[in-house]
């Protein structure tokens, strides 16, 4: 991994085309300001990893649960 | 919406390389999001307005243009569920919906912004309206 020591203020440049600017310092936090090309996406990693993790579960569907889910969701639907 | 295959050019988080899928709708509320290059990989989807609670997911505009052009309303969104043996087990994932363009049959499952929506509420207390 690439390690750079920036400043508040100061920007890196990925690829020409995406800025990552850090905006503020406090303790441990960073606050970081990105600048990126609309089919670029950025995310929490942490978030990534847990949708990553539940779709993983989710793939496998227990069809009996899934019945009886029907029934209930009917039963409290809203009018 | 049946019977005709939807591309997520992305794939789905952990399922990178599956881009075709059959979207079914099961009886009801839920539908069925089925691989067409695994077909052993199938996702139980549920309109969330089935559920009783309010989902508002504030989804990043960029998600828009990549699967569509931004202009048009034809978007559907769907939350993943969880459907384990046992009901009370069953999750539903609200921080990461699909976003699928209903005309163009494209798309792609968003990271929404808002921090209150987590990955797994349990699917039970948003069938019941306890959130």
């Amino acid at each position: 991994m690439l390690a750079l020591t920036r400043k508040k203020g100061e920007s890196l440049i990925i690829d020409g085309q995406i800025e990552i600017k850090i905006l503020e310092v406090q303790g441990d936090k960073v606050k970081i300001g990105i600048e990126a090309p609309k089919e670029v996406t950025v995310y929490r990693e942490e978030v990534y990893k847990l949708i990553k993790q539940s779709n993983q579960e989710a793939a496998k569907t227990n069809q009996g649960t899934l019945n009886m889910l029907q029934t209930l969701i009917s039963s409290y639907k809203r009018e | 919406m049946q019977d005709k295959y939807i591309t997520f050019p992305e794939g789905i988080p952990g399922f990178e390389t599956l881009t075709q899928f059959y979207l079914i709708k099961e009886q009801g509320a839920f539908c069925l999001l089925q691989s067409i290059e695994q077909p052993e990989i199938g996702f139980t989807l549920l309109d969330p307005s089935q559920l009783n609670i309010k989902y508002n997911p504030r989804i990043p505009k960029n998600y828009f243009e990549k699967i569509g052009d931004g202009e048009d309303n034809e978007y559907a969104v769907y939350v993943v569920t969880t459907i384990r043996e046992n009901i009370l087990d069953c999750t539903v994932n609200l921080a990461g919906p699909l976003l699928i363009h209903t005309e163009k049959r494209v798309g792609i499952q968003v990271i929404v912004g808002n921090e209150e929506y987590q990955v797994r509420h349990k699917l039970e207390d948003l069938i019941r309206g306890r959130e």
